[in-house]
């Protein structure tokens, strides 16, 4: 909790900064974005055989990582006619379940990803088009993952709950291509790109410690790495230069 | 513009204040069993009773009935007491107790058994859900056994041997009852202590011993001895139309449910075994051999009780069904006479005497031989005075001395007389046409010896003139006539080779020769002369021409097998075959077993065999006309 107040501080910080350079720029820009993504997650894929496999219980995977939805914001400045700059922060989930219910008792794990990234990004307009601009977009990024096991138990009257926390730190990079319709103003902004990421290992605690291992006693990561695809309303703080 | 940004910001707002929370589930959809099931819980044991006396070591073994479901967990409380090294296999559950750890009085056992409602649940497969199932009985512990009683009782019931005895004040105990016979040594223990009666499938006959006790782990109390014998059958020996031996049995004491009999030959030369239902009565066959005066062995034994079986030696003398003699001779009628002191005239194939000398007279004479030509019309007989007697084979009424009489002339000049005395060395065959084959010496008067040294001579005697119408005063042998009286055969003084002569009107004229042995004439008009040596047999044909040497070429011969000692070659004109009497290798003390086997002379072809017991008082062994013969007075058909 005590994490997460901190990363709050921390980005609250960057946008205060980022703020005090854009409105000196020539022109910037601020976009928050609804995201919807893929995820690879393979090794919690098969983690979660392995959790039924050891629990010696009916359990059935029913929920499989599915992609999701998210969010970013991006603030930026334009450098000149063709390119821009700035940071980018942004948010998204994902999870796992295995299940088991009948008139006896139930049993459950949920695995729940959370993760928050923040990055630059540096974009490219690649079209001569002022009012539908096209542009390259690419962001390197930190992700904080951070995963939370839910373990349910119920037989008859009887109840047993477990949770367990676990956190990593990714790496991340994303192309994208990025097109943008100007109105006066406002901007509308749509996106595609690819995530690739280099994974961090899950561990027990924040400072590190133990970690999340599958059978063959390999550690386990998060892996956000998949398609993205994005969607926003901007504004173009001080228009200096026409397009 | 401003009112679309503001509603976008407010969502991506709400969107980002969401985060991804799983809302599958896995309902599994089993149904949830029934409360309670019915069960039966049933001990393997019919003796088992509540409450129940523990007199031994026991192991108790409770079967969960009606239902399917296993076993998942079990305890076994002796008066609240966990029992250990109970066994649980699929739905039974055994465990043992022993009374020399339990004190004397009634004790509780209880059985608590949980079993798997096998529906799958989650609950089911933790464990957590059951059936509870308890089952408990008494076990009463008293270790001071009862009195004893009276003693034993024996009597056959439906052919089973039955013991009975008088009730016992306790039953905390099981009878040990001990078995003691020839075959017999061991325990049979009944649990029931509430009977009072056993009954002894397995006996069969025989002496056999019971001593009854009662027992518990602190020891044991004979309660009654005694012992039973009984002889189950009765055997018998006779002999069928075949003159075969019979052993047959009836009588039976035993219930003759899957028993079997066996007999074998025990101490013969000749080993059998004959294995039979009891119910069938009797065996017969190729048994006992002929003359066998040696034990058979009898045993009798119920399927399944091998131990139990009956034994019995019994010594066993083939029977008689024969008149006993040291020759026989043929005719063709056919009849049969026999030699030994007495003559008698017996039936064929029905051995019926007809006709014996003693039935006329008093037999003062000793018989020595015996010769009646093949029509059975003329007969003589050799006596140990060298004197000839002629009879009536067909009415031995007609029995008389025969006086020789010879007149001609005598060999060193003069005549001579043989009429005053002669000794008749042999008689060896008689034709129809009454020509009789003999060897005698003349008895010369004083006045005569000092000319005339008595020799043996070979004569060929007309019965019915009295003449010696041929004679070789050099030769010992007695010439040997054919039935038809045209040719003899003698061996020559030498014995080197039989001479043949042919009648020509009266006079005889030398043939030929054969090789020496032993020969016999064919009849029914057959020119053919056999002769037999323990190697060979040659057939010769006497109307075949000779070589220059006069010897007779044989038109047939066949070689003896020699796999075995051969004792004797014969000849049977009845049936025209050729028997061979051979003598085994194994024997036991002064018994051999003399095999007859009997070929065709024709082809040699063999016709079937007959086994006898040979020893010093047996007498010779023979074939007639499909029969052996023992001298003792057996006659068994050749098989």
């Amino acid at each position: 909790m005590h994490s997460d107040i901190r990363l709050i501080k921390y980005s609250l910080t960057a946008c205060l900064i980022l703020y005090s350079v854009v409105s000196k720029a020539q022109e910037s820009f601020i976009i928050p974005e609804l995201t919807f993504s893929t995820f690879n997650m393979s090794q919690l894929k098969a983690f979660q055989g392995d959790y039924i496999s050891q629990s010696g219980l009916p359990l059935r995977t029913v929920t499989l990582f599915p992609p999701y939805w998210g969010y970013n914001i991006s603030a930026g400045l334009r450098k000149n006619r063709r390119s821009s700059f700035g940071l980018i922060f942004g948010s998204t989930s994902t999870g796992g379940r295995d299940d088991y219910e009948d008139y006896s008792g139930s049993a459950r794990a949920d695995f729940l990803l959370s993760s928050f990234s923040i990055g630059t990004f540096h974009q490219i307009k690649i079209n001569h088009s002022n009012s539908w601009p096209l542009y390259f977009s690419y962001s390197a990024s930190w992700i904080r993952t951070k995963m939370i096991v839910n373990e349910y138990f119920t037989l008859r009257s009887q109840n047993q709950t477990n949770q367990t926390l676990f956190y990593s730190n990714n790496y991340g990079i994303r192309p994208s291509l990025v097109f943008r319709k100007i109105m006066n103003r406002f901007y509308f902004q749509t996106s595609v790109g690819y995530e690739f990421q280099f994974t961090g290992k899950l561990n027990v605690s924040q400072k590190g410690g133990g970690y999340l291992q599958n059978f063959s006693g390999e550690k386990i990561t998060a892996q956000w790495g998949g398609l993205r695809l994005s969607m926003g309303l901007g504004i173009l703080l001080n228009k200096k230069l026409s397009e | 513009m401003k009112k679309v940004g503001i509603k976008f910001i407010i969502f991506l707002g709400f969107v980002a204040g969401c985060t991804f929370t799983p809302k599958d589930k896995f309902i599994n959809p089993i149904k949830q069993p029934p409360n309670t099931i019915k069960v039966v819980v049933d001990i393997q044991d019919p003796n088992f009773q509540d409450p129940y006396p523990l007199v031994a070591q026991t192991t108790f073994n409770f079967t969960i009935d009606s239902v399917s479901n296993p076993i998942i967990d079990n305890q076994v409380l002796l008066d609240g007491n966990p029992l250990t090294g109970v066994i649980v296999s699929g739905r039974k559950l055994s465990f043992s107790l022993n009374p020399n750890t339990i004190a004397d009085g009634n004790h509780t056992v209880k059985i608590q058994v949980k079993l798997d409602t096998k529906s799958g649940s989650l609950a089911d497969l933790l464990g957590a859900e059951y059936y509870g199932v308890e089952k408990d009985f008494t076990v009463i512990v008293d270790k001071v056994l009862p009195d004893p009683t009276a003693s034993l009782t024996f009597a056959m019931e439906n052919g089973y041997l039955t013991l009975n005895w008088g009730k016992l004040n306790k039953t905390n105990f099981y009878y040990t009852i001990v078995h003691n016979s020839a075959n017999l040594s061991g325990d049979t223990i009944i649990l029931d202590p509430t009977i009072t009666k056993f009954i002894d499938y397995g006996y069969v006959g025989g002496t056999i011993d019971y001593t009854v006790y009662v027992n518990n782990t602190t020891g044991s109390k004979q309660i009654g001895n005694g012992n039973y014998y009984l002889k189950p059958i009765a055997l018998n020996f006779s002999d069928d139309s075949d003159f075969s031996e019979i052993i047959s049995w009836n009588n039976i004491q035993i219930n003759s449910q899957n028993v079997s009999i066996r007999i074998e030959g025990n101490n013969t030369i000749k080993n059998w075994t004959r294995v039979v239902p009891i119910t069938q009565s009797l065996i017969s066959g190729d048994t006992l051999v002929m003359g066998d005066k040696d034990a058979i062995k009898l045993t009798i034994q119920r399927n399944g009780f091998k131990q139990y079986q009956f034994d019995s030696l019994v010594t066993f003398t083939s029977n008689g069904n024969f008149s006993p003699f040291q020759e026989i001779v043929s005719t063709t009628q056919p009849k049969l006479f026999t030699l030994k002191g007495d003559i008698k005239r017996v039936g064929f194939p029905v051995f019926s005497k007809e006709d014996s000398l003693s039935g006329h007279f008093y037999v003062s004479i000793a018989i020595q031989a015996m010769v009646i030509s093949n029509d059975g019309q003329t007969g003589m007989v050799l006596d140990n005075l060298q004197k000839f007697y002629k009879f009536n084979p067909n009415d031995f009424s007609q029995f008389s001395s025969y006086p020789l009489n010879y007149q001609g002339p005598f060999p060193g000049g003069g005549s001579l007389n043989i009429s005053t005395g002669y000794n008749a060395n042999n008689i060896s065959s008689i034709s129809v046409n009454q020509l009789a084959g003999i060897n005698y010496v003349v008895n010369l008067n004083p006045t005569d010896i000092f000319n005339y040294q008595p020799r043996n001579t070979a004569g060929i005697l007309d019965i019915a003139s009295g003449k010696i119408v041929w004679s070789d005063t050099t030769n010992n042998s007695s010439p040997l006539i054919s039935s038809d009286g045209n040719y003899f055969v003698m061996d020559d003084s030498a014995q080197t080779h039989g001479l043949i002569y042919k009648n020509n009107s009266g006079s005889w004229n030398f043939l030929g020769k054969v090789p020496s042995g032993t020969k016999y004439f064919r009849n029914n008009s057959s020119t053919e002369l056999l002769v037999v040596t323990s190697t060979n047999i040659s057939v010769f044909d006497l109307t075949k021409p000779v070589d220059n040497n006069k010897n007779f070429s044989f038109v047939r011969t066949f070689s003896i097998n020699q796999n075995s000692t051969v004792a004797n070659v014969g000849y049977d004109e009845l049936s025209q075959n050729i028997y061979i009497e051979y003598l085994n290798s194994t024997n036991i003390g002064s018994n051999k077993i003399s095999s007859i086997k009997v070929y065709g002379i024709q082809n040699f072809n063999y016709q079937g065999s007959g086994d006898a017991i040979l020893n010093g008082a047996n007498g010779p062994h023979i074939y007639v006309n499909g029969y052996h013969f023992l001298g003792i007075g057996y006659a068994n058909k050749i098989r």
